[in-house]
């Protein structure tokens, strides 16, 4: 530090270098206070950001579960009711048993014709290329 | 201030931590191994990637002809067989196990087919040692012809085994239908004969039956010729069916999906038949 020490200071008034060592030393004084509290406050901003980075990944985990759950409610059928026909102006006839039966099995076979064949196609050849020439 | 505020963290942590381990816990397990089928996917998937890279490295050979270069498609060759031998064999193990579980609709050709799908099987267990030992291109090219030969044999089996399995579900259809047709016949069986719904409840049906004999006898044409003759070896077991033979399944077929149709009308005037009681 350039420090001036020339004679042309004023009697009475204390020197010029040592006014200014008093106001560094102040200085550095304040400066170490200013730092002490920024540092404060940053150990407090980080805890801070800390927290509210816990708080937001915490609400996003529940957030996961709770749709995975409501997947999972949608997925379940909901019963529902259903309006009772009003009653019809034809007399139902009652079939005999046999009927009932030979019913059931044409909605079987029905089913049964109409059924996805991704069993079948899942079994036909992969197309493999195995040749190596060179 | 600064105590009361990492308490709160914590807190909240332990808290999220436990609802969250809960949630995973209440989770089903899931299956410790993959099914026949996700295993033969998996192993394709592997064989398509490993045959890429041996297209990169054969390129790269043909180009540069360095040692460096020779050696990457000598490796890529080796890998590309073994991921393409393990693929084959478990696509024959899915064949096998559907085929097994298929109907004794006629046993001969049942085993004559599984029987195939063994040796294929063999073949490739065998050849594990085979393309672990190749040493050097063109010994790479000789397994890779072996072994594309055996893919071509393997898909011969494997139309076999779905016609075979096709002809089954077919069967089985066809019974059902018999089944519904006899159903008819025996309902109106018992109606007077002025009944004018009746007969033709009974003409249909008579009808009907005989169709379905019919299909039962071109479905039995066609699982005869499949294997014309049953001597080991000596078969034409890798050529496909005649096309004039697999022309029976497709009739056979669009007659089954027909009868859907066919049973509901005539349901129809079996109920009339009854309401003219």
């Amino acid at each position: 530090m350039n420090i001036n020490t020339s004679n042309n200071e004023l009697p009475g008034k204390p020197p010029v270098a040592e006014t200014e060592m008093d106001e560094f030393e102040s200085n550095k004084m304040t400066l170490k206070g200013a730092t002490k509290n920024t540092l404060k406050f940053l150990k407090l901003g980080a805890i801070g950001l800390i927290a509210v980075f816990l708080v937001v990944a915490g609400i996003y985990a529940l957030n996961l579960i709770n749709q995975s759950r409501n997947v999972q409610q949608v997925a379940t059928p909901i019963p529902t009711l259903v309006a009772s026909a009003s009653p019809s102006p034809t007399p139902v006839i009652q079939y005999p048993v046999e009927y009932q039966n030979i019913e059931t099995k044409i909605n079987g076979y029905t089913q049964d014709i109409n059924a996805p064949t991704e069993e079948r196609v899942r079994l036909n050849p992969p197309a493999m290329n195995l040749s190596v020439s060179f | 201030m600064k105590r009361y505020l990492v308490v709160i963290i914590l807190l909240f942590g332990i808290v999220t931590v436990s609802d969250v381990s809960a949630q995973i816990k209440k989770r089903p397990a899931r299956s410790p191994l993959p099914d026949a089928y996700q295993e033969y996917i998996y192993n394709l998937n592997l064989f398509y990637n490993d045959r890429k890279q041996f297209e990169t490295d054969k390129s790269k050979y043909i180009a540069y002809k360095t040692v460096q270069s020779k050696e990457d498609a000598l490796s890529s060759t080796v890998t590309m067989l073994e991921s393409g031998r393990l693929a084959m064999l478990r696509y024959m193990d899915i064949v096998e196990t559907d085929l097994q579980k298929q109907d004794e609709f006629n046993s001969r050709v049942k085993n004559a087919v599984l029987n195939d799908i063994t040796i294929h099987k063999t073949f490739l267990n065998d050849s594990a040692a085979t393309v672990e030992g190749i040493t050097s291109l063109e010994q790479g090219v000789t397994v890779s012809n072996a072994l594309n030969l055996r893919y071509n044999y393997l898909k011969a089996t494997t139309n076999h085994a779905l016609m075979y399995r096709d002809v089954v579900t077919a069967k089985k259809r066809n019974d059902v239908a018999r089944e519904i047709a006899t159903d008819f016949k025996n309902i109106v069986a018992g109606y007077p004969q002025d009944n004018r719904n009746r007969e033709t409840v009974d003409k249909w049906a008579d009808e009907m039956i005989a169709e379905l004999a019919d299909n039962e006898r071109l479905l039995n044409e066609l699982i005869e010729t499949m294997y014309p003759a049953v001597i080991p070896d000596k078969r034409p077991a890798y050529e496909r069916p005649q096309p004039a033979v697999v022309s029976n399944l497709t009739k056979v077929n669009t007659r089954l999906r027909q009868y859907s149709t066919r049973f509901t009308e005539i349901n129809q005037i079996a109920q009339e038949a009854y309401r003219d009681l």
